[in-house]
């Protein structure tokens, strides 16, 4: 298929009509292109039309990066571009060495390369050097100007050859063979390779040493240094290789050297696409489209960019499988669990992707993060207004593509319908949380009909002009109430755009002012600003294994999901399946506190501030509920909602349909040192000092309190907590849980510490004393926990023995009360204490106790298996650490609970990432430096991670001989025992000669 | 109205073959029949033949292939039949049984030597085992039941090797489950409707959930192929229920469509967690 382009207007002049080729008939997100050549025939021409082709396109979002050799002077002087954005204009010039950003007040220096004196020496010697060897073989060259990191060196110094056209490049390219092959100097390429060899000989073996056929330039820099930045720089504003334009006039070799302009095609850019206008007289590699044409072709493949984004082309995302997850036809089988893998979130709306026509096998949902409905256990999420439906259906399911980018947070929709192709893109704007955006596009078929905002069916066919109107949720009148509106425009003559606002209803006027804002921003500036504040997410989040493309895409997926399921403004209510589904109703458990905090605490600490306000804002209730039972301090609920209150039920049905008492609201009362821990965990890596003086003291003082009335002394002045469920909760109204007791152990002495001005002395020591009296279990002649009193006079069975299948819904396997009387576990208990607290457990522990317990966890549930992962890790046992990492990767991707259409399991998600960041790199705060202690398996090259730390921008890499840290600010990092101070520069670290 | 035909033989299991009868016929809407094949040339029925008090309409000819042609016109909505005498060491029902329930196109209830009949229906127990024709054997349930006032209990038996990994707060865990088996097998219920789950061997449970629920009734959906090694459920059910055993034949399941999905790693969580997790699951 290809694009015919008309000229049109005021362009005719220079314009030519061309049939675009396929690959390059469709919509890019930025183009890299080279200037002289490629964009002007040469620097006297006018360059007006060029001018307001490239204002226009910034206009509409597109980024552009010009590539060129010369000054800023000749090129903005040329140009004269002033775009107003949101895309983005730069210049790339001085062969690599300088970027300039060109807004409306024009360039600004944003990058440059500065040579010391002695590489400014080496170069100056090296084109003398050159000159002198070319001389030597009767060659005439001169050096004919000094620029910025290079030298030129002239070799046809002849009056017919000083300012040759472009459009002669193969009659120069044979004046210059014939010349130097007169005087014994094959060719070209022989002549570059005595610059090179100059260049090594006065120092400078990585020099750039480039020829433009006329002239050799020895540099420090040149285009390929452009094309890294600008790939970079793209990067960095969520623009993916795949989605970007690189053009040129001289891709193809010439006398036996890479076109100039193939230097931009970098290796950190796969997957570009590639297009040269050239005369190119020894033809383009494979992978380049050759149009010819020259700068009027090329304005004419920039013009079909404009035309493309003002009809409403709809966006391409990532094809990169490390970075997708594409999902092709319709399963009736799995399709709600593939909704749930493709939901699009913003931290306070979660849409899942279901197909924005009807089927049969879909169930479409829309959450809002604290919106809850019902009363007691019966609270729940509300179900809000669908705002991505669309008439018609699917002429055949497997025409459906769906593909999430997971770097942008972006759903791309494509699917054949009656009338014919449409496609889609959608996102939930991180910008503006609880702001989605569509655009939809018909493609050789008619405008698709986008329909009314909707909870049903039913209002499906209620008039269009149920938009811009306020729809209320069916939800029964309250505080949960969720209030919807949302804008439908055309966009062009097949196309139509949807922006779509939420809000509970006390919030609806500042939805009202989101709406008018989004709307002036226009579709464009929404997308620009999406990309961009998702690829700063990742910046300080990502992480790269090398050597496991699998592993890699699901652990992309699972910080995805976590990065869009926290708001990091006001209060973050995070329910166990986040905003991807509405199992679990919503409710909030120490899945958020201990699995989810420490993602966001490392990473985006103004969501981890967001989940912990959380909880500060239902201190009044959790004080009142540890009042009610006749205790101090605060008890805050095993299952959160909207008020704070306990939602636990109190009765439930079991899988095999027996109605169950449900204990876990009245015992598993080590939520409230969890939520401690989480504010520790908080203050461990952000160093924030105003929630360390206000709110992170009170939570730590309350719920120290809590447990200060908590704890029973024996006539032996030994302090108990009886009648709790511990995490492993196959085992109910135990005494003396270790896990539980060590948690408030460390939560008395951690507020003992954090409240030296704030609480008096007297009851401090009292903490103190309590502390120090607690059971915990530990035999130092074994080196172990017992779980709880008694847990070692239970049945020894060990399930890892008993079946072959972990993890294991072991009650459903043994029945509940087999269990129940046995040493079967269902998730780390005592181990949670070595991946939770480390420094306030026995010493060298940890091994003892995960060969102990290890063998007797089913693994039951979805948090066991990543807390194990990282376990392993740290106890240098990487194959079954491994396997351990494998499993939670794949729990929600292959939907191994045949739950996820509910939702994904967010707590396993975020012990994934505990696992690789606390385990495998051994990363944990200590004071004001960064522990490391990496273990690297040997099936990966190298582990990548970035977090945040204090105030600094952590990058890590760690390779088998080697741990590489960059800091920026700088940081201070622990390494064997030694603290050492990283800056941008980075610091190597040899992991053989770690001591300890 | 549609008919519900009983096949009555001179055994003593004919009288609970005729009560079966009219609780399904009151359960369909239908009329009874009592039907009895003569074999030969006699052309009336054996004295003491039990019908309980219906008139008995004779038919001629091979008794399954009798039975078949009466069952073959368009208003009979189902047959009822006693197992018969099972002779051969493998069968399970007695020749001409086997031949109505194989080749008879419409629903079968099978009355077990032991079952009491019931009076009227009220429970009925389908046991789902997420394949097709379970899940058209609960929708033709619903079908006949849909104007009586019934239970319908689902039944899912997880074996050992299909239990679920993960079960993390089982009150949550067990509404989602249930409603995603609900909708994944396209199950003609709401998606809050109770599922009942059991663990072990499908046969054994499903008998075991018959007598706790109370069943008056056991429907399984099947696909009239009783060759080596299939139809071990309704084997069991027919040959151990104290409640006749509706069978409802349904067409061979329809290939799975899986969509393609880029994620590389199906392969990848099959890898053994640790050292022993079978590449089954």
């Amino acid at each position: 298929m290809a694009a015919s382009l008309a000229p049109s207007h005021s362009r005719r002049a220079v314009r030519c009509a061309v049939a675009l080729p396929a690959p390059i008939a469709r919509r890019f997100e930025a183009i890299v292109f080279d200037w002289d050549g490629t964009a002007v025939p040469d620097r006297q021409a006018d360059a007006a039309p060029v001018r307001a082709l490239v204002e226009e396109a910034c206009a509409l979002g597109m980024d552009l990066a010009i590539v060129s050799g010369t000054h800023v002077r000749n090129v903005d002087g040329q140009l004269a571009a002033r775009p107003t954005g949101p895309g983005r204009l730069l210049l790339c010039l001085n062969r690599g060495s300088e970027v300039f950003a060109v807004g409306r007040g024009g360039p600004r220096l944003v990058h440059r390369r500065i040579a010391t004196h002695q590489e400014d020496a080496a170069l100056t010697a090296a084109a003398e050097l050159t000159v002198q060897r070319l001389a030597d073989r009767g060659v005439g060259a001169v050096i004919v100007s000094q620029r910025l990191n290079r030298r030129k060196i002239d070799l046809i110094p002849e009056p017919a050859w000083a300012e040759p056209p472009k459009a002669r490049i193969g009659e120069l390219l044979d004046a210059v063979e014939r010349r130097l092959r007169a005087r014994g100097v094959r060719s070209l390429r022989g002549a570059v390779e005595i610059a090179r060899r100059a260049a090594a000989d006065v120092g400078l073996p990585d020099a750039r040493v480039t020829s433009d056929v006329k002239h050799v330039e020895i540099g420090l820099t040149d285009k390929s240094d452009s094309g890294a930045w600008v790939v970079s720089d793209l990067w960095s504003r969520g623009v993916a290789p795949d989605l970007v334009l690189v053009a040129g006039d001289e891709m193809g070799e010439l006398g036996g050297l890479p076109g100039s302009d193939s230097l931009m095609l970098v290796t950190e850019a796969p997957g570009v696409t590639a297009l040269s206008v050239g005369v190119e007289p020894r033809g383009v590699p494979a992978h380049v489209i050759h149009i010819r044409g020259g700068p009027a072709a090329f304005l004419g493949v920039l013009e079909d960019q404009v035309k493309r984004r003002k009809r409403g082309d709809v966006p391409r995302v990532t094809a990169d499988p490390t970075w997708s997850l594409h999902i092709t036809g319709v399963d009736d089988r799995l399709e709600r669990a593939h909704e749930s893998l493709l939901c699009v979130a913003d931290g306070r709306l979660g849409s899942n992707g279901a197909p924005l026509v009807a089927h049969p096998a879909a169930a479409p949902s829309v959450v809002l993060a604290g919106a809850y409905e019902g009363d007691g256990a019966d609270i729940a999420l509300v179900a809000c207004p669908r705002w991505n439906r669309l008439a018609g259906g699917l002429s055949a399911p497997a025409t459906l593509h769906r593909t999430l980018d997971l770097r942008t947070g972006l759903i791309h929709h494509r699917w054949d319908a009656s009338m014919g192709r449409v496609e889609a893109v959608a996102f939930s704007s991180l910008v503006r949380p609880a702001t989605a955006v569509l655009r939809v596009s018909g493609v050789g078929g008619p405008r698709p009909e986008v329909l009314p905002l909707s909870t049903d069916d039913q209002a499906a066919s209620s008039p269009r002009s149920n938009d811009l109107r306020w729809i209320t949720s069916e939800a029964s009148a309250g505080a949960g109430q969720v209030v919807a509106s949302a804008v439908t425009r055309a966009t062009g003559p097949v196309a139509v755009e949807r922006l779509a606002v939420y809000a509970l209803q006390s919030d609806a006027s500042q939805a009202a002012s989101r709406l008018r804002s989004g709307r002036r921003a226009g579709f464009e500036r929404l997308l620009v600003e999406q990309r961009m504040a998702w690829a700063k997410r990742w910046a300080s989040a990502d992480i790269v294994i090398e050597g496991d493309d699998a592993l890699q895409q699901a652990v992309r997926l699972g910080l995805s999901t976590l990065m869009a399921s926290a708001a990091d403004v006001g209060e973050a209510a995070v329910g166990a399946r986040g905003l991807t589904g509405e199992a679990y109703r919503g409710h909030v458990f120490w899945d958020t506190d201990v699995f989810v905090l420490p993602f966001l605490a490392a990473t985006h600490p103004a969501a981890a501030r967001a989940v912990l306000e959380y909880r500060v804002r239902r201190l009044p209730a959790a004080l009142a509920a540890a009042r009610a039972r006749g205790r101090s301090g605060a008890r805050f609920p095993w299952e959160s909602a909207a008020d704070g209150g306990d939602v636990t039920p109190h009765w439930g049905s079991d899988r095999l349909g027996n109605a169950t008492r449900i204990r876990t609201g009245e015992m598993e009362e080590h939520i409230v040192a969890d939520v401690a821990w989480a504010a520790a965990c908080y203050q461990g890596w952000t160093g924030d000092p105003m929630f360390a003086g206000g709110p992170g003291r009170v939570l730590l003082v309350e719920t120290a309190r809590y447990w200060a009335s908590r704890i029973e002394a024996d006539s032996n002045g030994r302090g108990h907590i009886r009648q709790v469920i511990g995490p492993d909760e196959y085992h109910e109204e135990v005494d003396d849980n270790a896990f539980t007791n060590v948690m408030a152990r460390w939560n008395l002495r951690t507020a003992a510490d954090a409240a030296a001005t704030s609480v008096p002395a007297a009851e401090r020591r009292r903490w103190l004393g309590i502390a120090d009296s607690l059971v915990d279990g530990y035999d130092e002649a074994t080196g172990l926990y017992e779980q709880f009193a008694g847990f070692q006079r239970l049945e020894p069975l060990i399930i890892r023995d008993l079946t072959p299948q972990r993890p294991v819904a072991a009650t459903m396997l043994l029945g509940a009360e087999r269990v129940a009387g046995a040493q079967v576990i269902k998730q780390a208990d005592v181990l949670m204490l070595h991946h939770m607290v480390p420094d306030e457990v026995a010493p060298g522990s940890l091994v003892a106790n995960l060969d102990f317990y290890e063998p007797r966890t089913a693994h039951g549930s979805s948090l066991s298996p990543g807390i194990h992962a990282g376990l392993f890790a740290r106890a240098g046992r990487l194959a079954d650490a491994l396997a351990a990492l494998r499993l939670t990767a794949r729990i929600d991707i292959d939907d191994l609970s045949e739950s996820s259409a509910g939702g994904l399991h967010l707590g396993a998600m975020g012990s994934l990432w505990q696992a690789l960041v606390l385990g495998f790199c051994g990363v944990r705060p200590q004071g004001d430096a960064l522990r490391i202690d990496p273990h690297l398996p040997a099936e990966w090259s190298a582990l990548e991670v970035r977090l945040r730390f204090r105030a600094s921008n952590v990058r890590m890499r760690i390779e088998s001989s080697k741990l590489t840290v960059w800091a920026t600010p700088p940081a201070k990092i622990v390494w064997d025992e030694s603290v050492v101070e990283v800056d941008a520069m980075g610091h190597q670290f040899g992991m053989a000669e770690r001591k300890s | 109205m549609s008919r519900v035909i009983a096949a009555v033989d001179d055994s003593a299991q004919a009288l609970a073959v005729v009560r079966t009868g009219e609780a399904v016929a009151s359960l369909c809407g239908s009329t009874l029949e009592v039907v009895h094949v003569c074999a030969g040339e006699d052309d009336t029925a054996p004295a003491g033949l039990a019908s309980g008090g219906h008139e008995v309409r004779l038919l001629r000819g091979l008794g399954s292939r009798a039975i078949a042609e009466a069952a073959a016109d368009r208003d009979v909505a189902a047959v009822i039949v006693g197992t018969g005498r099972a002779r051969p060491a493998e069968a399970f029902v007695g020749s001409c049984a086997q031949q109505v329930i194989t080749a008879v196109p419409v629903p079968v209830v099978v009355v077990p030597a032991h079952a009491r009949a019931p009076t009227t229906i009220r429970r009925i127990l389908i046991p789902l085992d997420g394949t097709r024709a379970s899940s058209d054997a609960l929708r033709r349930a619903m079908e006949l039941s849909a104007q009586a006032d019934v239970r319908l209990i689902a039944l899912h038996v997880h074996t050992d090797a299909s239990l679920p990994m993960f079960s993390d707060q089982p009150h949550h865990e067990v509404r989602a489950w249930s409603a995603e088996f609900i909708r994944r097998h396209a199950l003609p219920m709401s998606a809050e409707s109770p599922l009942r789950l059991r663990v072990g061997q499908a046969g054994t449970e499903v008998l075991a959930a018959a007598v706790q629920e109370g069943a008056d009734l056991i429907v399984l959906g099947w696909r009239q192929d009783l060759s080596a090694g299939r139809a071990a459920v309704v084997r069991s059910t027919v040959l151990g229920a104290t409640v006749p055993v509706l069978l409802i034949p349904t067409q061979r399941e329809a290939q799975n469509h899986y969509p393609v999905v880029n994620t590389r790693g199906r392969a990848a969580a099959a890898a053994p967690y640790p050292a022993s997790r079978p590449e089954s699951r």
